[in-house]
């Protein structure tokens, strides 16, 4: 039962990473990045060809993967999202198509086939039946390391409150000076190196495959919708929710479903209360 | 003037009609069979439009509704040995009943949630088909050596054709009645629909319906026509993603615009697969629809108005010389 | 004599703030009525109300005697009421012919397929809002306020209405435009049509009106004769205090 509560809690912690560059984005722009997904799998393949391929050292794997993620993610934004500004449907549209794109770009380099990832950690944390790797209890400390660090930056430094500005109030920011397409640039390459580096750690957690950005996407959907509009401290409730029914399902019914509740729980929030059960908050 | 160009149409309708029938003539086995999968990709698109570029309702989930129709007559037919006409009959149904399942979000929210409830959708079907009963869905591996209605590439071109057909002129017939103006209306403003006294309820509930109709035939014949059916090949990303490109790249909101996309595409594939034998020619479909759609969103069909619209004077000109 | 349109101890808060506070009054049929009063007073919210697109927190809509108060919107358009708004809504991808015919439409799928009305009511109503061929294929984008007015007004009028509820109609008119429309509203009264008309142009409602009411801050203060009202104490302060809250920067909280 332990067991079942640290494991719960560290995948918690990574899906909690996962998800909130995909609702800072949202938050910001108010638009759903469908491509998000790519962002974590371009971390993951970006890693593994630094570190595995390459033979560099972890940390130059981890800047290689996060640069990889920033360009990619202002890329998506100056060159296709901002053409469609003001039409949120076109740009899910769009970023959907983008999002398989990418992944035949990457069969195309890597081939379809499966490639597994060795741990940024190695070794198995045991003590008394509790049994987690090393590597997912990294993932957690770096999830929070970086939340944090988040949450301060948006809170207390002068682009983060003036990210936080624009998210709240775009016109009533425009009026103070801001400019919103510098703001969410700037939120987009934040969420694109978020996105690579909960990516290199969900790689190593599953593996990597040219369609492992469906899964993460789906968990960052559902941390928006169920959370509500782009309040982070929501979000990390959502994630916890999901990892730990996750955990729950796979240890206690049957792993193949494990998958499920998360769809179930999109749709049943969605169409009960829309607006989310954490309404919004701040950012 | 509205008489002569229902004409006009009407004309143009027989003579795509009459060329395509020509087509197996000519055409070989290959080409014939490239264009029953264009068919297949053309319903599809149609259906899809239906919802999505009439109502402005994205569906990110129409390869649900699609492999509702196929595992109904797929299980009909291999477990309770049923006859092919009562099994697809019997599977519209079921798409029909799915459909309104799928409509019930749209009761209550719009936009880029819609889209992802259905996709929600979509995914949910794949794990369950997987897990809940598999000694009947086949579980992961799916349904195969199912039935097929008519053997042969030339008769199954035909028949596909003309379902297509079919359905492509009595989508257009109905569309160009003043029910195509109210539901482009609701894309555009449902409150002021509402104002204007009209029920969107019943006129969602209408257009979910028909596209889910064009869905369930054309999933049903599907599936009889390659004989198989498994989870990964239908409730899947990329499944959805052809769909969605063949009709917006061909132009949606408009009966030629989805199968113009289709017909496209399934050729490009054809002529891209000695440089790009697998999956990777996604790429190459996905770069032209971006391309296409920030610059023209609705894609090719009003491209080639437009270029038409250019060219015909100066061709009339041409030949009054 | 029973009226026509009856608004019965209606209230309706949005959060904090009481829009609508216990408002009752009735339209007769063939009458003019005129809804006054200073910017939030609660017009548009009462509007809304009558139409059902907000829900009333207590009292009852009642029309030709019976009880609307749960009749969805589109349910009360087909029964005859229908309204404008303040800032006009077309639909932008339609041509100003097509917009107006989305407003004659039958609420039923099957008379929308099969049916092929003939277009001359339309052309009519296009016609008494001054719009020709030119205008009829136009976009409402290429259309000036004035015309973006006639617009809403046609598409409206299309739905057959009984009663009409104009929503500051004159708002971004010119002159000329303000006394074609006050011609072409008092040739429809002529004709029987009941109208509600929220206007802050009050010498340009005066003709249209045969009574008038008066909101300020959700509640109902006056009632009665045009002229009679405007000398009204309490009308007067509400006016005048109106003025100065304006002055003061506060901003319209209903819209």
């Amino acid at each position: 039962m332990v067991n079942i509560l640290i494991q719960g809690l560290a995948l918690s912690g990574l899906y909690a990473l996962l998800a909130v560059g995909f609702t800072m984005i949202f938050s910001v722009g108010r638009v759903l990045n469908l491509a998000y997904g790519v962002y974590i799998m371009l971390g993951g393949y970006m890693y593994y060809t630094a570190v595995q391929v390459m033979g560099l050292p972890k940390i130059g794997g981890f800047l290689f993967a996060i640069a990889a993620g920033i360009a990619f993610a202002v890329l998506t934004y100056s060159i296709l999202v901002r053409r469609l500004e003001g039409n949120p449907v076109a740009v899910e549209i769009a970023t959907l198509i983008l999002a398989v794109v990418m992944q035949s770009l990457i069969i195309l380099i890597y081939r379809p086939v499966s490639k597994s990832m060795w741990p940024v950690v190695q070794g198995v944390f045991r003590y008394e039946g509790v049994f987690v790797t090393y590597n997912l209890l990294v993932a957690m400390v770096v999830s929070w390391v970086a939340l944090a660090g988040l949450l301060i930056f948006v809170r207390y430094t002068r682009y983060g409150r003036a990210i936080q500005a624009v998210s709240m109030d775009r016109k009533g920011a425009i009026i103070s000076g801001i400019d919103p397409r510098r703001m969410n640039l700037l939120t987009w390459a934040i969420s694109g190196a978020l996105g690579a580096l909960a990516g290199v750690f969900f790689a190593t957690y599953t593996q990597l495959n040219p369609s492992m950005w469906v899964g993460p996407l789906i968990v960052a959907v559902a941390v928006v919708v169920v959370g509500g509009i782009g309040s982070i401290v929501g979000s990390l409730i959502v994630a916890h929710i999901i990892g730990f029914m996750e955990t729950f399902t796979t240890a206690m019914i049957a792993a193949e479903l494990r998958g499920v509740f998360t769809m179930v729980l999109i749709i049943v929030v969605l169409v009960v209360a829309p607006k989310g059960l954490f309404g919004r908050g701040e950012l | 003037m509205p008489k002569s160009r229902f004409h006009r149409s009407l004309l143009y309708w027989l003579a795509f009609g009459a060329f395509m029938c020509l087509i197996p003539l000519v055409a070989s086995t290959g080409v014939v069979r490239l264009l029953i999968f264009a068919n297949f990709l053309a319903i599809f698109a149609m259906s899809w439009d239906i919802i999505s570029g009439r109502t402005g309702y994205i569906s990110f989930g129409h390869p649900f509704l699609i492999g509702i129709a196929g595992y109904t007559t797929a299980i009909l037919t291999r477990h309770l040995d049923a006859p092919l006409f009562v099994s697809i009959p019997l599977a519209v149904l079921a798409t029909l009943v799915g459909g309104t399942l799928f409509f019930l979000p749209a009761l209550r929210i719009r936009g880029t949630y819609f889209a992802l409830v259905t996709l929600a959708f979509m995914e949910l079907m794949y794990q369950l088909t997987q897990v809940i009963a598999p000694k009947i869905t086949g579980g992961t591996r799916g349904l195969s050596g199912l039935k097929t209605i008519i053997l042969g590439a030339v008769p199954n071109y035909y028949l596909t054709f003309c379902v297509m057909f079919a359905i492509a002129f009595c989508l257009w017939l109905i569309t160009r009645t003043r029910i195509g103006t109210a539901l482009a209306a609701i894309r555009m403003d449902e409150e002021a629909v509402t104002a204007l006294g009209l029920s969107t309820l019943k006129l969602k509930l209408f257009a979910f319906g028909a596209s889910a109709a064009v869905a369930g035939i054309g999933g049903a014949l599907y599936v009889h026509y390659i004989g198989s059916i498994a989870p990964r090949a239908l409730f899947d990303i990329n499944f959805l993603f052809t769909i969605l490109v063949a009709a917006l790249l061909g132009g949606s909101g408009t009966i030629a615009g989805p199968i113009l996309g289709a017909y496209f595409l399934t050729f490009l594939l054809e002529y891209l697969r000695p440089y790009l034998p697998g999956a990777e020619r996604y790429f190459i479909y996905g770069a032209i629809t971006l391309v296409v759609y920030v610059l023209e969103p609705r894609g090719l069909h009003s491209i080639l108005e437009r270029a038409y619209g250019k060219l015909s004077p100066i061709v009339a000109r041409g030949l009054a010389k | 004599m029973t009226a026509l349109l009856k608004l019965s101890g209606a209230s309706k808060k949005f959060g904090g703030l009481v829009a609508v506070n216990d408002v009752s009054f009735g339209v007769e049929k063939g009458e003019s009525l005129g809804l006054i009063g200073p910017n939030g007073a609660g017009k548009t919210t009462t509007f809304s109300i009558l139409m059902g697109e907000h829900r009333p927190d207590s009292g009852s809509v009642e029309f030709r005697g019976r009880p609307i108060t749960n009749v969805p919107t589109h349910r009360r358009v087909q029964l005859g009421i229908a309204r404008t708004h303040q800032i006009p809504k077309p639909f932008g991808g339609m041509d100003v012919f097509e917009n107006v015919r989305v407003g004659s439409m039958p609420d039923s799928i099957w008379r929308l397929i099969a049916e092929r009305e003939p277009e001359h009511a339309e052309w009519e109503i296009m016609e008494s809002v001054g719009f020709g061929e030119r205008e009829a294929r136009m976009l409402p984008g290429q259309l000036s306020m004035g015309e973006l007015r006639k617009l809403e007004l046609a598409r409206t009028l299309a739905t057959n209405p009984e009663i009409l509820l104009l929503d500051e109609v004159f708002a971004g008119l010119t002159v000329g435009e303000i006394a074609q429309l006050t011609q072409l509203l008092l040739e429809r009264k002529r004709q029987g049509m009941t109208y509600m008309i929220v206007s802050h142009d009050l010498r340009s409602l005066r003709p249209l009106v045969d009574r008038v009411i008066v909101m300020s801050f959700g509640s109902l203060i006056a009632e009665g004769e045009f002229d009679a009202v405007m000398a009204d104490e309490a009308v007067r302060e509400a006016y005048l205090g109106h003025a100065r809250t304006e002055e003061r920067g506060v901003v319209d909280g209903t819209a």
